[in-house]
């Protein structure tokens, strides 16, 4: 099966974006700081954190959810 | 101090910073799919809500499995109108029919059976050589989805199935509705399988009719499940830290180890009050059957467990069969549920597939695990399947020809 074109432009514009912040960063163009402090970059990955707490919670409270078949037939 | 912690914090470069890390994330997954699967991401869920016996394989699996668009577990499409000179036969159950496993026993060498070694396949095969169906097409069409009982089958089959105009329709899925046997008092209980409330409905009144929070947030979270790589990674991911938690539980749980409970089978009374259920649905699939010129047939499960003695295990068979054995109470009430079914069918007129003596002459490996088959496992029990049903495939056929199917 061909690699359908969403995947390769999807990819590659992340990929190319990738490697021009790269470049820019290596060659002195452009600081981190630039794009965002070491504190937004932790307020960021403090969010992502709390979304992570908040999923894993839903998993524990849901009581219903351990139903017994899981090991076998997978979840729903 | 650092210059940047006096600064305010520009909330757009926060949320920029976040869409960058997803946008990588959704990359690494998508392309992790594709690297997984050979095809674009589709879908983590196994199955969907069905009106028509609770939930149906989910086409748009990505995963060890193909399912057709229909929600079979095909490796093609069919039109639900039978095409001309076409002979046709559907095929329902639930995991053995599907070819899943279940270990943690299972032949890991044999990997996941594909959708093209399924019973439905092999059987198709064998109807396609046989002189009497030259000039038919031939389908045979695996509607299988795990832990389908017969009430789910039935279901199915009654409001929707019926209406593919299947020329003859096994019945399979058997270990779903009879368990491992049954046991003084479950039916008093109420907990047989047939009675039990089948455990995806508890999913089905978690996700779907409850109106809490967490019931809304849940859906929130598969629907982006279903639309991002990266967040299906994350879903299956917490599933799986769920259950291996579950499990960590119970291994370190604080309580001492129960001692196991000494089985004493279900008398003949509470067997015959269990084969009511069971009988009723299986009449109303007859009756629906018959009076719609369908063949109708059902096939019997047996448990590794129970065959020592019968079936000569091949090495790999024995291998798991010392984890996997029933204690005599068990094979026992097994064996007496089984000829009460197959009296049940014999009193309609319908055909019970049995494949014991053919197990009994077989030592080739046929289960994958404790209950599902191999791909050479499925080409055996679909040859089983077709010496046994033939005479009923040659009515069937007669009938197509005389509706003028195979014109």
């Amino acid at each position: 099966m061909s690699i359908p074109v969403f995947l390769i432009v999807f990819v590659g514009l992340v990929a190319l974006g990738m490697a021009a912040l790269g470049f820019a960063l290596a060659t002195g163009h452009a600081r981190w700081e630039m794009l965002a402090t070491r504190r937004e970059a932790m307020v960021a990955l403090k969010l992502v954190a709390i979304l992570l707490l908040l999923l894993a919670t839903l998993y524990v409270t849901n009581t219903g959810r351990y139903t017994g078949v899981d090991f076998i037939y997978g979840r729903f | 101090m650092d210059a940047s912690e006096a600064s305010p914090i520009r909330w757009t470069r926060v949320f920029a910073l976040l869409l960058a890390l997803f946008l990588v994330a959704e990359a690494a997954g998508q392309l992790y799919f594709y690297a997984w699967t050979g095809k674009p991401f589709g879908s983590v869920f196994l199955y969907r809500w069905s009106p028509y016996g609770l939930y149906r394989n989910n086409p748009d699996l990505s995963g060890n499995f193909q399912i057709s668009d229909n929600g079979f577990r095909e490796v093609r499409d069919y039109a639900k109108t039978k095409p001309p000179r076409t002979f046709r036969v559907m095929l329902m159950g639930g995991s053995v029919l599907y070819a899943g496993h279940g270990g943690p026993y299972v032949l890991r060498e044999e990997g996941f059976v594909p959708s093209s070694a399924t019973v439905s396949q092999y059987l198709a095969e064998r109807l396609r050589q046989d002189p009497a169906f030259k000039g038919m097409n031939v389908e045979v069409i695996n509607t299988a989805a795990n832990f389908y009982r017969l009430t789910e089958i039935a279901d199915a089959y009654l409001a929707d199935y019926i209406q593919w105009s299947p020329d003859a329709v096994i019945v399979m899925g058997s270990k779903n509705n009879f368990g491992h046997g049954l046991l003084a008092g479950e039916v008093e209980a109420g907990q047989t399988p047939l009675q039990r409330t089948h455990p995806f409905a508890l999913e089905f009144d978690r996700l779907v009719t409850e109106r809490s929070p967490s019931s809304a947030l849940e859906r929130l979270f598969r629907q982006a499940a279903d639309e991002s790589a990266a967040m299906a990674l994350l879903h299956k991911g917490l599933d799986t830290a769920a259950d291996r938690a579950a499990v960590m539980s119970l291994v370190f749980a604080l309580v001492p180890p129960i001692a196991p409970p000494v089985l004493k089978p279900a008398s003949q009374a509470e067997a015959d009050r269990y084969m009511k259920l069971y009988d009723s649905l299986a009449a109303a699939m007859i009756g629906a059957a018959r009076q719609s010129d369908q063949e109708i047939a059902f096939f019997w499960e047996y448990f590794l467990g129970d065959l020592k003695g019968i079936k000569p295990l091949s090495a790999q068979e024995q291998r798991i069969y010392p984890h996997v054995r029933h204690p005599p109470a068990l094979t026992q009430s097994g064996l007496m549920l089984r000829d009460r079914w197959k009296a049940f069918l014999a009193a309609q007129g319908v055909p019970a597939v049995d494949p014991e003596a053919a197990l009994r002459q077989h030592n080739g490996t046929v289960f994958i695990d404790y209950l599902h088959y191999t791909k050479d496992g499925n080409r055996f029990m679909a040859g089983v399947i077709y010496d046994q049903l033939r005479p009923m495939f040659l009515r069937a056929l007669e009938k197509a020809k005389g509706q003028g199917n195979a014109r």
